[in-house]
């Protein structure tokens, strides 16, 4: 789905990823982890071409990302952000926003079918029930819904997420991840998302990479690239990691300072 | 669903455009009944009532619907682009720059070379800065609207104190020639203006639709627009041309009439909410059903003095908005 050639990009001639090489698989649910400031967003607006390569490339779907017109894009990727639109519009009216990348040059008013994707995707997250309400009056869980319930009626293949479980209660956190999960599999998306819950990331994602001040420091299995070394190297703090007793995905437990040695 | 309620609004708003245009018609220092002005079309021109309807009062009103229409098209525009209630067409400097034009005009005794002097000077005054702006902000195919915002907002502050500078050297005839001037008048009776006025607010009303679903994106910011698969840059140069082309016209043909383009938009975000594809209509309409009222207040209220439309608009509209935010409204 998405390969990374030696991708060095930053803002301005500073470069805040440098040289990265990987490959997002079709239907893979890939989260990348790091500490602050080591490009994990600048990586996903890479990715969103919203900032350009400096050098190397990102190829989507065998054809250069740069070479795909912005329209055709919208209809490929989608990103799911933490944007409070400026217009106090209702939940239905911000979702059929995502069916902007289908209209036709004449076309005016939404289609039957911009309608039934609505629909679906708010169904799909279930957020059907606050169709009428107004963005700016729902909760922070339900945002995140809607948000992701707008990416959807733009029918993506690839969905890009910048923490989407920032600022949630951990029943919400769950809600999320359950849903993208359970999105990725019956819609056969492919799921990229930046993550700072280690445990989160280490539960749900099939693959991790984990980026320590702009490269690759690992990729694989959460089994593979969540080890106390590794964490311990890249975070600079001391951590012990064990296994869930549910899931046997391992679980990263902070020392605090009083207690090492 | 939606359709149908914008598809109400508009029939609301042009209903309500054809009663303020019959009552502006009909009121006056000659007062001359609604119920009379169809049969006075019919008899053709030859009496007075005949050419104090369609050659005196027919004339500001069709000019008062272009402007006022125009002017609050440029609001919508340019609040949506901006993501910001407050700006309007004002804001970026371009009537600055008309009024500097033609104060230049008016100090220098230029007016006798023609009737379109006025214009002419304000349209370049407003083209200068214009091409300015293009250039201070749009750098590298990139548009920085905060920095235009900026630098529009300090060519207003310049070119006000450079009028200023102009009224404090002028003799008290120019004086009163500028102050007049800025703020601002239908009262302009040539055909070929005022037919051009129409033509050109309408055409760039109908440019603009073609916008509406980028406008509508642009609610969520520039980034997510780009993400929705409009081209972000293309569609700020074009906007900004449009809003930047509809008030340097209005200026440059009726002075500055302010507070239309501030109050008009949103109040119709209001009332028919946030959609462009409303939104541009409605306001469009309802700016120039704005702008009549006032207009045809500011010409009877002292009757047979005039005041200054701009001292109208600015009056109602801002009671208007100090008295719907008091009650939460706005």
């Amino acid at each position: 789905m998405l390969e990374i050639r030696d991708l060095t990009c930053g803002y301005g001639a500073k470069a805040v990823i440098a040289a990265i090489n990987f490959d997002v698989r079709s239907g893979d649910f890939f989260g990348v982890i790091g500490p602050n400031g080591s490009g994990k967003t600048t990586l996903l607006r890479a990715l969103s071409r919203e900032i350009p390569a400096m050098k190397g490339e990102i190829v989507l779907n065998g054809q250069n990302l740069l070479d795909i017109p912005q329209r055709d894009l919208a209809q490929i990727v989608t990103v799911v952000s933490q944007i409070v639109p400026f217009s106090d519009m209702t939940v239905e009216e911000f979702v059929l926003l995502g069916r902007i990348p289908y209209f036709q040059p004449m076309q005016f008013v939404e289609s039957r079918k911009d309608y039934e994707m609505a629909l679906e995707s708010m169904t799909l997250t279930d957020t059907l029930r606050l169709k009428d309400k107004r963005i700016t009056h729902l909760s922070g869980g339900e945002r995140q819904l809607v948000q992701i319930a707008r990416a959807l009626a733009q029918e993506p293949k690839l969905l890009l997420l910048d923490e989407p479980t920032a600022h949630l209660d951990i029943a919400h956190q769950a809600i999320v991840m359950d849903l993208l999960k359970k999105l990725a599999l019956n819609l056969n998306l492919t799921v990229v998302m930046v993550l700072h819950d280690l445990n989160l990331a280490s539960e749900y994602c099939d693959r991790l990479l984990l980026i320590d001040q702009g490269e690759v420091h690992s990729l694989g299995r959460p089994e593979d690239v969540i080890q106390y070394q590794s964490i311990e190297k890249v975070y600079q703090t001391v951590v012990v990691v064990l296994k869930s007793p549910v899931s046997g995905k391992p679980h990263v437990m902070i020392v605090p300072e009083a207690k090492r040695g | 669903m939606k359709s149908a309620a914008w598809v109400f609004w508009i029939i609301a708003l042009i209903l309500i455009l054809a009663g303020v245009s019959g009552w502006s018609l009909s009121v006056g220092a000659a007062g001359i009944p609604v119920n009379k002005i169809w049969p006075l079309f019919l008899q053709g021109p030859g009496n007075t009532e005949y050419s104090i309807v369609f050659d005196v009062r027919l004339p500001r009103v069709i000019l008062g619907f272009a402007i006022g229409g125009a002017l609050s098209l440029a609001g919508v525009i340019l609040q949506g682009m901006f993501r910001n209630p407050l700006v309007e067409p004002y804001t970026l400097g371009i009537s600055g720059g008309a009024a500097l034009g033609v104060a230049i005009n008016i100090f220098l005794g230029l007016a006798g070379a023609g009737r379109f002097t006025f214009p002419l000077c304000g349209f370049l005054g407003a083209g200068v800065v214009i091409g300015f702006l293009y250039v201070a902000s749009f750098t590298r195919g990139m548009v920085k609207l905060q920095g235009l915002l900026l630098t529009g907002v300090m060519i207003s502050f310049i070119a006000s104190s450079l009028v200023m500078l102009l009224m404090a050297l002028s003799n008290s005839e120019s004086l009163s020639g500028i102050v007049f001037w800025i703020m601002g008048s239908l009262s302009e009776s040539d055909g070929l203006l005022i037919t051009g006025m129409v033509m050109t607010a309408l055409l760039l009303l109908m440019v603009s639709y073609f916008f509406c679903h980028h406008l509508n994106a642009f609610a969520l910011g520039e980034v997510e627009a780009r993400h929705l698969g409009i081209s972000v840059e293309r569609t700020k140069k074009s906007l900004f041309f449009i809003s930047a082309v509809l008030t340097g016209f209005c200026v440059s043909v009726a002075g500055m009439i302010g507070f239309v383009g501030l109050v008009v938009p949103h109040f119709m975000r209001k009332v028919v909410g946030h959609d462009h594809r409303i939104l541009l209509v409605a306001s469009f309409l309802a700016g120039a059903i704005f702008l009549i009222v006032c207009d045809t207040i500011a010409r009877t209220v002292i009757a047979p003095l005039e005041l200054p439309v701009g001292v109208i608009t600015g009056i109602v509209g801002g009671s208007i908005f100090v008295y719907a935010l008091a009650r939460g409204e706005a």
